[in-house]
């Protein structure tokens, strides 16, 4: 396009996002929820991986003692089996001001305010993570072993809940951006039905389709960016205010981090939030503009 | 510069509006189409800028067979025929040269070439003063003129009027129709549908009688409104 046509072009976007500024305000922020909401479960369910992936790595069984078992027997049966690498026992004392450091709490307030409920443990470190689940089951049945864990269990169970996130979030947010793209393009119909005098003058004295179109399209597409950076702004900004708060109080949790990761789900936001106002005016002026 | 052969349309709703049409215009020429109302002139006219393809026969616009036009290219076409109508079809928050302008604008002119062909556009329809008047300021025939301008100002070969003297007193009918033909006599090829007796006799020029879509009459010189 000459520069001469595209100045017009942006022009007449520019009247257009004026001229009907409430609606337009609505399917901002109607953009901008949707995405937000996206964005939102997007992060938590790769946490949720992020995390089952970092607990499956770990090779190490947990095994509770009974009540009153002492663990030195055990321990000695344990290590001398050749897929077992170390043992440690961790006594319920021991454990509590483990959790207590994790959960950041002074120990003595924590153990004042609540009788200890752990366990006595033995943790396991295992040479192989394969052979986890038959050492768990081998363990198992030791005499004086109440219960058997381990985390891949728990490994597997988060990433059952994480699917359960990211379904949730998509459907939702499809949702969300279906009332987003009608709201589009019912903006778009409206700038189309009061300009339509002018475009069908456009449309007698040999404008292109395109031509008559492109505005629409800029208005559109301005719609979702302007979204899209809402959105960005409440994720990002949102996760990165969450991350700090959960690392700083519950050391124990390992959240996915970094200016990359950030840049990359935002950027991805700015992208779905234009590509919602596009799609929405092409709808919009396909409906509406006679296209000869 | 217009040829149609054997040409007739029939709306969707299987309304006949034109059949076995034969016409020829050549390059400079004016021609009347006359005709009761709903005889088909506007269709005829509609034809040209191609606001409607034939159902039957071919229609020749500037050298094009406009049914063999794919859609893209129809904006193209209409670069080369001006159109004018009974209702004026100016915008009101524009001014008169943005509204003659704006035919400039639309086709991505650059601003240099809008300066200097819409004043020439003015001063051939007798309005170079008038270029920061809006329309509502001007009387009907002033508008009128504006609207000549518009078409004219991309140059094109082929003048469309479909009853552009509908909304006009008699005075200012003949002034906008004598407008029109010098603009024939300098080389642009008008049609101009109308149903108004007194000026087609008047001006005594070519007029193509349509009845019932069909032509009953071409009188090629001096013709008059009921061939008398
Ligand atoms: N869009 C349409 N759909 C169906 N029928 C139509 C359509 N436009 C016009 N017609 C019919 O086609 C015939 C010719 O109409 P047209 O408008 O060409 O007549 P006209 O000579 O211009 O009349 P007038 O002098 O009243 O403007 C009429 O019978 C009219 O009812
Ligand atoms: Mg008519």
């Amino acid at each position: 396009m000459a520069p001469r046509a595209v100045e017009m072009v942006l022009a007449q976007a520019w009247t257009g996002l004026r001229r009907h500024s409430l609606v337009t305000l609505g399917a901002v922020c109607n953009i901008a929820v949707s995405l937000t909401i996206v964005g939102g479960f997007f992060l938590l369910a790769a946490n949720l991986e992020h995390m089952a992936s970092g607990l499956a790595r770990e090779a190490v069984i947990t095994i509770e003692l009974a009540e009153g078992v002492k663990h030195d027997e055990l321990e000695r049966q344990l290590y001398a089996d050749t897929r077992v690498k170390d043992t440690r026992y961790v006594s319920k004392e021991e454990a509590l001001k483990e959790y207590a450091k994790a959960v950041n709490l002074p120990y003595k307030d924590l153990a004042g305010a609540i009788n200890n409920p752990l366990p006595d443990v033995i943790r396991v470190t295992v040479t192989n993570p394969e052979d986890l689940a038959a050492v768990a089951n081998w363990a198992g049945r030791l005499e004086g072993v109440a219960k058997v864990r381990y985390r891949r269990d728990v490994a597997e169970k988060l990433l059952r809940v994480a699917t359960g996130v990211r379904t949730m979030g998509l459907l939702l947010g499809g949702l969300m951006a279906v009332a987003a793209l009608l709201l589009v393009s019912t903006t778009i119909q409206m700038g189309v039905h009061s300009r339509r005098r002018e475009i069908r003058i456009m449309q007698l004295v040999g404008a292109t389709n395109s031509f008559v179109r492109a505005p629409f399209l800029v208005e559109g597409a301005t719609e979702g960016l302007l979204g899209g950076l809402l959105a960005m702004v409440m994720v990002v900004g949102g996760y990165s205010y969450l991350q700090a708060r959960i690392e700083a109080s519950l050391t124990f949790v390992d959240l996915l981090r970094g200016l990359d990761f950030l840049a990359l789900v935002g950027a991805g936001i700015a992208v779905m939030g234009v590509g919602l106002g596009l799609a929405g005016s092409l709808i919009g002026t396909r409906r509406y503009l006679r296209l000869v | 510069m217009i040829t149609m052969q054997a040409v007739g349309v029939v709306y969707p709703d299987g309304t006949r509006a034109l059949r076995g049409v034969d016409l020829h215009v050549e390059r400079g020429e004016f021609a009347f189409i006359v005709g009761a109302s709903g005889s088909g002139k506007s269709t005829l006219a509609q034809l040209v800028y191609r606001e409607l393809v034939a159902t039957e026969g071919r229609v020749i616009v500037a050298g094009q067979d406009v049914a063999q036009l794919p859609a893209r290219r129809v904006p193209f076409l209409r670069r080369k025929v001006g159109v004018i109508f009974q209702d004026f079809r100016l915008l009101p928050d524009r001014t008169v040269f943005e509204n003659v302008g704006f035919a400039l604008d639309v086709v991505g002119a650059p601003r240099a070439e809008k300066f200097r062909k819409v004043p020439i556009s003015l001063e051939l329809v007798g309005l170079g003063d008038r270029g920061d008047s809006f329309p509502h300021q001007l009387s009907g025939g002033e508008q009128q003129r504006v609207c000549i301008a518009r078409a004219l100002v991309n140059s094109p070969p082929i003048l469309v009027a479909d009853e552009p003297t509908g909304n006009l007193d008699p005075d200012t009918s003949w002034d906008i129709v004598q407008l029109l033909a010098q603009i024939a006599d300098s080389g642009t090829t008008v049609i101009m549908a109308t149903h108004d007796k007194h000026i087609v006799d008047q001006l005594r020029r070519r007029v193509v009688h349509l009845v019932q879509g069909t032509i009953v009459r071409d009188a090629k010189q001096g013709g008059s409104y009921d061939g008398t």
